[in-house]
């Protein structure tokens, strides 16, 4: 992106100049006098001096509504000139006004006679004004060229300075490009424009001049939007990571936060989800730090947002602050590092209306294959039939089935649950508009978009509709104003239920979905997921949110800049959940359960007000080779929730569903309200001798009312340092091989208070303990969760090494280590349940993450083909130092010395056989679970008793149970990775986008990969189970209802590693020629498939990310879209 | 610019000096300093420590869910307390962690208000404040009595705790006991002698029911007989046997004078779902808890005989000629349930429906989760509900006046103090007008001793008493080591099985299938169960209770 804004004054000079070669305009001139002197270093206007007149003597003017008499009578009278001129040549009563001190005549008179063809020439005393003819301006000014001026895409490029090289001649290119310029014959033309190469041309018989201006990446990626401002990369000490809008705009995705997934090293992005509306992904930047909220910090231009409220095409820069020299400045919440968006601007002078859009459809990357009924039964009866149980379905049944269900599926249904439920078409299309312009004070741009996502169930839907004005006003010279808007609105529709995907990898083919009749067969007692998607009611949420964003910045002289922002942050949640009664039939059409039993409504109103208020004084200057910036700020940051919701049930007219269409009776109505507040100073220090050696330090103290009195307040400071050895003398005979060589080191503390509870310090009566006396409802109160005074901020120390390095100008590579601890961590540790309160939040844990993270990216063109590879790979290992001695037992755990989120469960052995039994039928080894016998999975029965009494279990006890569970695997990623590729040639361009996890585990349990689990269902591979003549099966014997193989245990976890082409993406740009002729300066089409290929080992049925659980969850997608962006 | 710069400075620093931002208190609710100041605040936290009573599983009432962890029931569901009924429960159970944490957090509520009441002890009328006291004392015994049955020694915790004084041992079974019982008689004098099951409230008459059971279950002989004896003393005036059994699990039942203490219902703020739990297909709901066969031919036949024994008993015909009780209690092929014939015999493929009279296809033959063993609970099952079946708000009885006869009985029988109380006692509760049994009239202690057993199954079956009855006798260990069974699906045996002394089933000489054989003509396996005696008398101590917990000790061979 070209960075116009900084351009402003090129601009506007340009206009200046084609107003001068205007003879008519003169008068407008002369009012901006003052610019045009300014002006004339660039440009010589059209006066010529002739010859002698090189040593007049100088003279000043000051001349305010006068004409050009005025300031030749003035002239005269100083200089003792006198001028000589033809009264028919020269309008001498064109007015002027002037303010000129001590300049030499020429001067003054080319200022004078700015853009009049009048030459002059002296002869003693007098000087002759006489108008130049045709042939006088051609030889003088030899040559008048013309021309344009493009980028790579064939955009015109305003604002270009266009020099003769040697001179000070120049001039400024125009709205559309296009410049004139009269020089000399064979002379060089330098054409620079920040952001790109400079270009020269040789002039030559030509008088026309088609220019192309290519980006220079390199300078592009030179400012990097740091905390509070912004800074130099090559400048840079802390550990920063920036994407640029390109990159992002590659994914079609509804969320924002999955665009960044594989694009940054050290951010791992997981998508738990496909939901359309919560098919966001978990950012989680090097590693978790807390075992609460884990989330990074994300700022849109300054200020916090949810990173899916945005629209991808908004994005200018995304820079992510990975280690605490660079997230510092944002101490409270910036333990789980920050990530800071910015927003597109307008550009002066230019106006541009530009679309940009796609549509295409969604299915899921992976579903499981449920058996049919006649398996169904077959292997039911196996799984009693195995346990010692009598066959649920007799032969004779399994018959009469075999042979009805043609003829009467209602009776004998054979329902494919998962194809029947997924019949939406899962259609997504997004359109994003800009309008942008202004002038040289005022600039606006409007962006407005609109995403709509249809689900894969019916009923399932999310829209987005965005607007955001972006208005920046340079109020006078000192004074400058930001005024930014957004205003969004995210409708998601879904049904009532949520429990969709649960049952339809659950209920057994046998059950009737739907009847013949139509009506709705009975599914699993009333839980029908064709029915309640299609008809059992809507939840809608819509949430409308405003972020106003006000900034003035103060700038007394260049090196001081005082800035203040005050950003109101208004949302509301409206969570209509209409559960509409279901009645399914049975097969003879007669009424069979209802579900649920009545209908009823929720209707919820959440209104939030977030008051973010900051200012800062910047100052920055460079005495000689050292350099100094000094920031310092204030912020305070309140936020205030009030919501009330009401319930009604019993609704006569389902088709209203409003509160007062429900029944009077059983109504209720709850309100509630919640605050916090934040205060912060902060500063910040930035010194650096020759841009060679580099120094920064942070300081935030930070108070926060989630705290008690004394505890509230906390200090955050880090210290980076950069040593750009590049710079060094001594380097100079490496610099064309290794261009830029930087170290760089940083410690800093962070500070999190990030906790749900807003009062963890204060006892609080619940009054939600009511009971029933008499038959009617009696309020109730009591102490239910203990409150903890002495809580304080939970603190993450950072270390960070990191090196940056640039080859041949193309390759860059960037490497950091980093270690972070994190002290006090804030959690609910498990307390005793005999004290019958819940667990306050505690300052107890203490958790080590220790990783890397390394990027590297190459550009280059061969003739015509231009490519582009990034690569990044980081790894973090985490590492539970302390809780208290209290170590969970769920499946996912945290314990001490292990890995936060653990897998906790027992060992698998395979398969127990019969060669496990002795003759007498006895078993050999450690009792198991149940009604255990051959072709159940086997497991190790860990060393638990310690018989010499040397602290160190030496002996198994026999008998499988809870102290045999241990750590069987961790659920965090590591070795995360990215891998993309891009090329173009002529108009063609094709990229990828591989991402990947290099090692975890994912782990299904219950419905999700076991059989038959509370009567549910079984897969097709599970016909692939223990049996004496198929002992290698992938799954144990079938067993109903015996608990054996239900334990947690590392027989369900799996490798869930993988690489995956997240992204590939085929564009083609229409030749710049064919598309001016209808008016359109940029035409782009292309075509993007989205999770199209995943390679990996886990759980067929399942996408490698599926979340630890029984599989009951909205699958991810894979996307096929086609999309156009268009620019006039 | 020197200006600017001092009113920013100021504005910063009035901005950060402004007291009161950061300070941030709940909006919501009132905080604890002054709570328990009037008498509406203390009746509100008398409230909160009845809301304990709403500990449940699946949405039954906490001590019904006993039942399916016995001999007599079995939960469907592939859960918790399908574990413990398998014998396959380990440290980590879901409901022994689930119960635990259910009667301590009713115990901190009971210790909180009694600690803090005094705070406004003078804002209230001496009488209130003695009956809240009471009432609260009297909630946190009953925690402690299931606490002690299900888990054997707990720790006794009497104050409001604090995370620092929260490493509290177990203390014996029989200290809890002592406990328990010096709190029943304390309250129970001051608690009123009313009877009015549907205010919800303690009453006098419940304190002594509790103390009683307690008593007997601890083998407090004499404490047993002196508290039942004061509720016996109370007959006719406050407690009386409802004349007709069924009455008492019905809605209609719910203010008789038998019950003595319920835990209460409400739609709107609580419900149960025992229509859904306990109903049949037929009637729509689902049959997840169960009764085991065995039950069912329990009961004597109507000349006081078991059916191994009775000329009464056809096997052809089952369920004729049998303790009445057995049809109150559950619902078995060939009666109405639920306005439907209730038929499980798999040739049966339609029934009559009487709500509609009308005949339709039955579900309680043809479809694969109608009951397994051909049986339903029927006691709280109520055709009313059906409509609403997880909304129930029918009262669930936690102790009713039958049981403190019996527990009379049992205490003087054992106390060797058989006297003619002893007989009238229990037959009282089988001379209710609906039930009519012929008398006991041994005076045997062991031969009485096994009739009060076989009397409180035949009573007391579906009522959540059995697992703490099968403990207490040692027989867990014969009873749960063997298949919960369900019955042949297309016939009956030709003979009925062998019935031990306590009343119990045992099928040796009638065919039960066997791995992967039809049931059709043979007893059904339904549930294979273990019970191992060295461990499963008590439900484990939860683990993660152990590790916040030091000094807590496990169970025998949980861990």
């Amino acid at each position: 992106m070209k960075n116009h804004w900084t351009n402003a004054l090129y601009c506007n000079q340009k206009c200046l100049v084609e107003k001068l070669l205007s003879p008519q305009s003169i008068k407008r001139i002369l009012i901006r006098m003052r610019i045009i002197l300014v002006l004339l270093l660039l440009c010589t206007g059209s006066i010529f001096g002739t010859s002698e007149g090189q040593n007049l003597a100088t003279v000043s003017l000051s001349i305010q509504n006068g004409t050009i008499q005025n300031a030749l009578q003035q002239i005269e009278k100083q200089s003792g000139y006198s001028f000589v001129y033809n009264v028919n040549e020269l309008d001498v009563n064109k007015s002027v006004n002037i303010n000129l001190s001590n300049k030499s005549l020429a001067s003054v008179l080319e200022v004078l006679f700015t853009d009049q063809f009048i030459g002059y020439k002296i002869a003693g005393k007098h000087i002759a004004l006489y108008l130049l003819d045709e042939n006088e301006i051609n030889q003088q000014s030899r040559k008048r060229i013309t021309g344009v001026v493009k980028d790579d895409n064939g955009d015109p490029i305003i604002g270009t300075n266009v020099v003769e090289k040697g001179t000070t001649n120049g001039t400024i290119t125009d709205l559309d490009g296009n410049f004139t310029l009269q020089v000399q014959a064979k002379s060089t033309l330098v054409f620079s424009y920040i952001g790109f190469q400079d270009k020269e041309i040789v002039v030559g018989d030509n008088t026309t001049y088609q220019v192309q201006l290519t980006e220079d990446t390199k300078a592009l990626e030179e400012i990097v939007v740091v905390g509070y401002g912004t800074q130099k990369k090559a400048n840079l000490t802390g550990s920063v990571a920036s994407v640029s809008t390109e990159e992002m705009g590659k994914r079609q995705v509804g969320q924002t936060s999955l665009a960044l997934q594989g694009l940054v090293p050290g951010v791992s992005i997981t998508q738990r989800s496909g939901q359309p509306g919560a098919d966001g992904g978990t950012i989680s930047i090097r590693g978790k730090t807390t075992l609460g909220n884990n989330d990074a910090l994300i700022l849109v231009d300054g200020v916090e947002m949810g990173i899916n409220n945005i629209d991808a095409s908004l994005i200018e820069s995304v820079s992510v602050l990975k280690d605490a020299a660079s997230s510092a400045i944002y101490g409270s919440r910036a333990a789980n590092g920050v990530i800071l968006i910015t927003t597109k601007r307008a550009e002066a002078d230019k106006f541009s209306v530009s679309y940009s859009g796609y549509a295409g459809f969604q299915s899921a990357i992976d579903l499981p294959d449920m058996v049919g009924a006649l398996d169904h039964m077959k292997m039911t009866n196996q799984a009693y039939t195995n346990i010692g149980k009598s066959p649920l379905y007799s032969d004779a049944y399994l018959q009469e089935y075999a042979e009805n269900m043609s003829i009467n599926p209602d009776r004998y249904p054979d329902t494919d649950w998962i194809n029947e439920t997924l019949t939406n078409n899962g259609l997504i299309q997004n359109h994003f508009v800009t309008l942008s312009g202004g002038s040289k004070r005022i600039r606006t741009s409007a962006n407005i978009g609109y995403l709509d996502q249809n689900g894969i169930i019916e009923n399932s839907n999310f829209k987005r509709y965005t607007f955001r004005m972006n208005t920046d006003m340079d109020i006078s010279k000192q004074f400058s104003a930001r005024i930014d808007a957004h205003v969004a609105m995210t409708k998601r529709t879904a049904p009532s239920r949520g429990d969709a995907f649960h049952w339809m990898s659950r209920i057994p083919a046998i059950q009737a979905g739907r009847l013949s009749t139509g009506q709705w067969g009975e599914g699993w007692n009333g839980d029908n997921p064709i029915a309640f998607t299609n008809d059992g009611g809507l939840q809608k949420v819509n949430s409308p949110s405003a972020v106003l964003n006000f900034s003035l910045d103060y700038k007394p002289t260049d090196w001081l800049t005082i800035h203040g922002n005050y950003s109101p942050n208004y949302y509301e949640t409206h969570n209509t959940s209409f559960s509409k009664m279901v009645q399914t039939y049975k097969y003879d059409g007669t009424p069979y359960y209802r579900a649920p039993q009545k209908s009823s409504l929720t209707d919820e109103t959440n209104r939030s007000l977030r008051n973010l208020l900051t200012a800062s004084v910047t100052f920055d200057k460079t005495y000689g080779n050292h350099g100094l910036k000094v920031m310092l700020g204030y912020q305070q940051d309140d936020f205030r929730n009030d919501g009330h919701s009401g319930y009604r049930e019993n609704f006569a007219f389902p088709d209203y569903p409003v509160l007062s269409a429900g029944g009077e009776d059983n109504q209720k109505a709850y309100g509630w309200a919640s605050e916090w507040a934040l205060q912060s100073l902060f500063g910040r220090i930035n010194y650096d001798y020759k841009e060679r050696y580099l120094f920064e330090a942070n300081m935030r103290y930070d108070g926060s009312s989630k705290f008690a009195d004394g505890q509230k307040w906390g200090i955050f400071p880090s210290f980076s340092a950069g040593w750009r050895i590049s710079e060094e003398a001594f380097w100079e005979p490496l610099k064309n091989v290794v261009d830029n060589f930087k170290i760089r080191g940083s410690w800093g503390q962070l500070g999190n208070q990030n906790i749900g509870d807003n009062y963890p310090f204060s006892s609080d009566v619940d009054l939600n303990l009511k009971y029933v006396f008499n038959k009617s409802v009696t309020s109730g109160a009591g102490i239910t969760s203990l409150a903890n005074s002495l809580i304080t901020w939970e603190t993450t120390t950072v270390t960070d090494l990191g090196l940056d390095l640039t080859l041949l100008g193309k390759l860059n590579f960037t490497a950091d280590y980093f270690y972070k601890v994190t002290d006090d961590i804030l959690l609910k540790l498990n307390v005793p349940l005999t004290i019958g309160m819940s667990a306050p939040q505690q300052n107890a844990g203490k958790v080590e993450n220790r990783g890397w993270d390394l990027g590297i990216n190459y550009a280059n063109s061969i003739g015509d083909f231009n490519y582009k590879l990034a690569f990044n790979l980081s790894d973090v290992k985490n590492k539970i130092l302390d809780l208290k001695g209290i170590n969970e037992t769920g499946l996912t755990v945290s314990r001490e010395g292990e890995e936060m989120f653990s897998l906790f469960g027992l060992e698998a052995e395979g398969y127990i056989v019969p060669e496990d039994y002795d003759a007498n039928g006895k078993y050999l080894y450690a009792t198991q679970y149940g009604n255990f016998g051959p072709g159940d999975i086997k497991y190790k029965d860990q060393l638990t008793i310690d018989t010499d009494g040397d602290g160190i279990a030496d002996k198994a006890d026999g008998v499988i149970n809870t102290s045999d569970r241990v750590i069987i695997g961790g659920t965090i990623p590591r070795y995360t990775f990215g891998l993309s590729m891009y090329g173009d040639y002529k108009g063609v361009d094709l990229s990828l986008l591989f991402q990947g996890v290099g090692k975890a585990n994912g782990y299904l349990y219950g419905q999700g990969i076991q059989t038959f689990v509370e009567g549910g269902s079984v897969q097709e591979q599970h016909k692939d189970n223990w049996r004496e003549d198929n002992r290698n099966a992938k799954f144990p014997r079938l067993a109903f209802n015996e608990t054996n193989n239900m334990q947690n245990s590392s027989f369900w976890m799996k490798n869930a590693a993988y690489v995956r082409l997240k992204n590939i993406q085929l564009g083609y740009t229409v030749p710049q020629k064919l598309a001016n002729k209808a008016f359109i300066s940029h035409l782009r089409f292309y075509i993007s498939a989205d999770n199209l290929l995943t390679l990996d080992n886990f759980w067929n049925g399942f996408d490698v990310e599926a979340p630890v659980g029984n599989g009951g969850y909205y699958p991810q997608m894979k996307t096929i879209s086609f999309g156009l962006d268009v620019r006039f | 610019m020197k200006r600017l710069l001092i009113y920013l400075t100021a504005i910063m620093l009035g901005l950060s000096s402004c007291e009161g931002y950061l300070d941030k208190l709940p909006l919501n609710t009132p905080s604890d300093q002054t709570f328990l100041a009037t008498e509406t605040e203390m009746q509100m936290a008398l409230a909160g420590c009845y809301s304990a009573l709403w500990l449940n599983h699946e949405s039954m009432t906490f001590f019904l869910a006993l039942d399916e962890a016995s001999d007599i029931g079995y939960d469907r569901n592939t859960n918790a307390l399908q574990s413990l009924g398998q014998g396959s429960a380990d440290a980590t159970n879901g409901i022994a962690l689930s119960y635990w944490t259910g009667f301590y957090s009713g115990i901190a509520k009971c210790n909180y208000l009694l600690q803090n009441m005094n705070r406004g002890e003078a804002n209230v009328d001496p009488a209130t404040f003695a009956q809240i006291k009471a009432e609260a004392r009297f909630l946190r015994a009953l925690f402690y009595s299931y606490l002690i049955e299900l888990y054997g020694d707990v720790p006794l915790i009497t104050q409001v705790q604090s995370l620092a004084d929260s490493n509290q041992p177990r203390t014996s079974k029989s200290q809890v006991a002592d406990f328990i019982i010096k709190e029943l008689t304390e309250a129970a004098a001051v608690l009123p002698a009313t009877n009015n099951p549907t205010s919800g409230r303690a009453s006098k008459g419940a304190a002594l029911a509790i103390k009683a059971r307690t008593a007997l279950y601890n083998e407090r002989w004499t404490d047993a007989i002196s508290a039942s004896s004061e509720v016996m003393a109370m007959e006719g005036s406050l407690y009386k046997l409802e004349d007709n059994y069924a009455t008492l699990f019905r809605n209609e039942g719910q203010n008789s004078k038998e019950v003595i203490f319920s835990v209460q219902y409400l739609v709107g703020t609580n419900v149960h779902a025992l229509y859904r739990l306990f109903g049949s297909r037929n009637a729509l709901a689902h049959t997840n808890k169960k009764p085991a066969y065995q039950l069912a031919d329990s009961w004597e036949c109507t000349d006081g005989l078991p059916i191994d024994k009775s000329p009464l008993f056809n096997p052809k015909d089952p369920y004729k000629n049998r303790d009445p009780r057995l049809g109150y209690t559950l619902a078995v092929p060939g009666s109405v349930f639920l306005g439907y014939q209730f038929e499980t015999h798999g040739d049966s493929l339609k029934c009559w429906n009487y709500l509609t009279n009308t005949r339709v296809n039955n579900l309680e033959a043809t479809h694969a989760y109608a009951t397994f063993t051909g049986l339903c609970w029927r006691k709280y099952a109520n055709v009313e509900d059906r409509l609403a079946i997880n909304d129930c708000e029918m009262n669930t009885i936690l102790i009713r006046y039958a049981e403190v006869l019996l527990t009379y009985a049992e205490a003087k029988i054992k106390a060797g103090q058989i006297d003619a109380s002893v007989l009238e006692a229990i037959n009282k509760v089988r001379n209710r007008p609906s039930v009519k049994m012929p008398p006991v009239t041994t005076t045997d202690p062991t031969q009485l001793f096994y009739a009060v057993c076989k009397e409180r199954k035949y009573e007391l079956s579906g009522e959540g008493l059995r697992l703490f009855d099968i403990r207490r006798w040692k027989i867990a260990e014969v009873v749960m080591n063997q298949p919960l069974l369900g019955r042949m699906k297309k016939s009956y045996p030709d003979r009925a099985p062998r019935i031990d002394a306590y009343g119990n089933a045992f099928y040796e000489n009638i065919p039960v299938a066997n791995q992967g054989e039809s049931a059709d003509f043979k007893m059904r396996v339904v549930d294979k169960r273990t019970f191992n005696p060295a461990r499963d008398y008590v439900w484990p101590i939860p683990y993660i209770e152990r590790q916040t917990n030091p000094s807590l000790t496990q169970n025998p061979n949980y861990e």
